[in-house]
């Protein structure tokens, strides 16, 4: 490239980013928020979950990925982080969520009529920097995400630079592939949860990691 | 600059305004109490009811026997608000700070007046010849502070004022009566067995001895009679009730050209909110349709703002959930209720997040229905589905003083909660529950007491290993529930938790570890 030209580039990001500096920022710059599992972070994640990201948790049926979603959620719960919880249908049992040591005072709990309704109270809350993590439980239901929606959350989520989770089975409604940035598959292994990346756009993809959750 | 305050006072104001409605009753005797009931006390008379012997503080009743023909009327607070509101709102022709005492007095920052009204008198002549005009019976005072303008309006004649100049306020009230303090009946006696009349003979009692017998309030009370009120001027600031309507060339028969004509209405009053350094609480619009019917459509927020993009949002929500029987040939914008304009930072997470979530409640609240938005709270009880309660959620904010008391009542339950198992049944399982409730109807076959195979919910399997039961009965003050819990694992290494509710011996899917 011409001297000229990389000058005048250079110069034209310097102009953009005094005015927009979230122009600059490119697609795969993320600031990690911490789980608080150490081996999820930093063995299987750069540091934790990519903060304006969309994520998935896939799991059979008592495969253990509720408790892990807990887990997870307890570890960003620690600060002044508040969650909102989409459950569709409603099987959310806070005693548990409790004992995993969520803050129950900063999570609300949403029942939305559809998986639509709920992504766009989800885009508001994201919008207006209420919340810093919405979960979708997706457990028991075979509703159509629409694209558009989804879009619009995932922009938001962007700006707010917070975290959507999807929690879902194998056979549960799917989310587009190509929105989300990483898929963990979680499978139990007798006392222990193995987590394996699916798809990472931050990361190694096929990696494992062998979680000890009575500790 | 030298600080002075104007006060107002119009005497029987409340009694005023029933008389403007009622013409025919000025040369009757009238009172005025809270109701008509003949225990309510008269808290307004006119001069006929005075010379029939009708006293203050009366029961209607004792009024009634006192003067037979005598008119009871029941006093009407909102439509005298109204009236002072009103009053109140053309006085700012003399001060941009005026603050309602109660309905009839009125205090008017009086301050820097120098360049208008070289003299204070030609001030407090212009204000009652002003109040005159409105058909008000009017008397002023002005000094160096509220409590001292008051006394001076008080001692006035009508449509007359008396002037108290700065720094002779002590002396001024010196020898006034002591029944001008804001007293309760039982300090005045007080006061009037220790042979105290005047404000004078009060201000040189020591301050010690005043705060033994009278309290906190007693060194108020001398504080006023020592001509030292320091309390400020808190202006009234006026809702903004302003309205404007569009007629459209061409009748609205979509959603974005609603939108797009409300957003230009309201784009103009909000600014002019905003330069008045007010912010819009609700907003009222009204969409007239060709059949000449009128949809009102309510949008309120939490917290002030002047973002017209909040407002078309809620409306948009709004619109959505209506179907317009006609195309729209007028739209019509009120601002209904504003409040002083404060600037917040927004930022994601930090401890201002309480006050953003109000704000957006109300969004929320629209796409999901009131009571869908909860809050778990964790409570004592045997039963899985007992153990939690999800209340509706409201913000700190919005939340009244009782609700505020109730919820830490509830947040003190919960700290005392968490000592107590998370699940209750399963020591053994790492895994969280996933909770049915209410319980699915399941089949089981036992062999000796053990599990062997459940039918529930279109699925099946064998099981493969079992731990429990345990008990749990309670309610016995009511309905009862007596059952036996079971962890089971199916061989595909599902995990549920099932129980056998006693006596009817049906079995029930609690719930799944997942």
């Amino acid at each position: 490239m011409y001297p000229a030209i990389k000058t005048q580039i250079k110069q034209l990001q310097e102009q953009l980013a005094c005015k927009y500096p979230q122009t600059l920022i490119r697609w795969n710059e993320y600031v990690p928020i911490p789980t608080g599992i150490s081996p999820l972070d930093h063995e299987l994640l750069q540091g934790g979950f990519p903060s304006g990201h969309l994520i998935e948790i896939v799991g059979s049926k008592s495969s253990g990925k509720t408790t892990l979603l807990f887990k997870i959620l307890s570890g960003l719960n620690k600060k002044e982080n508040s969650i909102a919880y989409f459950g569709f249908p409603y099987t959310f049992y806070p005693p548990s969520a409790q004992g995993s040591g969520i803050d129950l005072k900063k999570l609300l709990v949403l029942r939305p009529k559809n998986i639509q309704f709920g992504l766009r109270a989800a885009e508001i809350l994201f919008r207006s920097r209420g919340i810093c993590v919405a979960v979708f439980d997706l457990v028991g239901t075979n509703d159509q995400i629409s694209k558009a929606l989804l879009l619009r959350l995932k922009r938001s989520v962007k700006q707010a630079s917070g975290i959507g989770i999807f929690l879902r089975e194998p056979d549960s409604t799917r989310v587009q592939r190509n929105q989300i940035a990483l898929c963990l598959k979680v499978e139990k292994l007798n006392q222990k949860l193995s987590v394996k990346t699916e798809k990472s756009l931050f990361g190694k993809e096929n990696q494992n990691v062998e979680l000890v959750l009575n500790d | 600059m030298i600080k002075r305050i104007a006060c107002v006072i119009i005497p029987n104001f409340p009694l005023l305004i029933q008389f403007r409605n009622k013409p025919e009753l000025d040369k009757t005797p009238v009172v005025l109490a809270k109701s008509e009931s003949n225990r309510s006390k008269v808290l307004y008379m006119n001069i006929q009811a005075a010379n029939e012997g009708v006293d203050l503080g009366m029961t209607v009743i004792q009024a009634k026997n006192v003067c037979p023909e005598l008119c009871v009327l029941a006093r009407d607070p909102k439509k005298e608000q109204y009236s002072f509101d009103e009053l109140s709102r053309k006085l700012e022709r003399f001060s941009p700070f005026i603050e309602e005492a109660k309905p009839g007095i009125a205090y008017l920052d009086a301050s820097g007046f120098r360049r208008t009204y070289p003299q204070e008198r030609d001030l407090a002549e212009k204000l009652i010849s002003f109040i005159r005009l409105q058909g008000y019976p009017v008397k002023a005072g002005m000094a160096g502070n509220k409590f001292t303008s008051l006394v001076g309006a008080s001692i006035s004649e009508i449509y007359s004022y008396t002037i108290v100049p700065d720094g002779k306020e002590k002396e001024f009230l010196k020898s006034q009566s002591i029944q001008l303090l804001p007293l309760d009946q039982k300090t005045y006696e007080t006061l009037h067995r220790l042979g105290i009349k005047t404000l004078g003979q009060f201000a040189i009692l020591p301050d010690q001895e005043v705060v033994e017998r009278f309290g906190s309030e007693g060194l108020k009370l001398l504080k006023l009679a020592r001509g030292q009120d320091d309390e400020p001027l808190k202006p009234k600031i006026f809702d903004e009730e302003e309205s404007q309507a569009k007629d459209l060339d061409s009748p609205l028969e979509t959603q974005i050209g609603i939108l797009f004509y409300v957003n230009s209405i309201l784009e103009k009053q909000l600014s002019n909110l905003s330069g008045k350094g007010l912010a819009c609480e609700e907003a009222l619009v009204i969409l007239k349709t060709e059949n000449n019917k009128e949809i009102p459509i309510q949008l309120s927020v939490a917290k002030g703002t002047n973002k017209t993009k909040v407002f078309i949002d809620l409306l948009r929500f709004e619109l959505e959930k209506i179907t317009l029987p006609a195309p729209v040939k007028e739209v019509k914008v009120n601002i209904q209720r504003s409040s002083p304009l404060l600037s917040e930072q927004l930022s994601l997470c930090q401890k201002k997040e309480a006050s953003v979530l109000s704000q957006i409640f109300s969004q929320i609240k629209r796409i999901l229905g009131n009571g869908n938005i909860l809050s778990p709270q964790i409570v004592s009880s045997h039963k899985p589905e007992g153990k939690f309660k999800l209340v509706r959620y409201t913000h700190h904010k919005d939340r009244s003083p009782k609700e505020n008391r109730k919820n830490k009542k509830s947040d003190k339950r919960h700290i005392t909660d968490l000592s107590e198992s998370a699940f209750g049944f399963s020591q053994n399982s790492i895994l969280g529950l996933r909770l049915y409730n209410p319980p699915k109807p399941a089949t089981v076959r036992t062999e000796d007491g053990l599990v062997k195979f459940i039918i529930a919910d279109s699925w099946y399997g064998g099981v493969v290993r079992q731990r429990g039961p345990w008990e749990v009965s309670g309610g016995w003050w009511s309905e009862g529930y007596e059952r036996c819990y079971f962890e089971i694992e199916l061989s595909e290494g599902e995990q549920y938790l099932i129980f056998l509710e006693n006596p009817s011996k049906r079995w029930f899917l609690q719930g799944i570890f997942d």
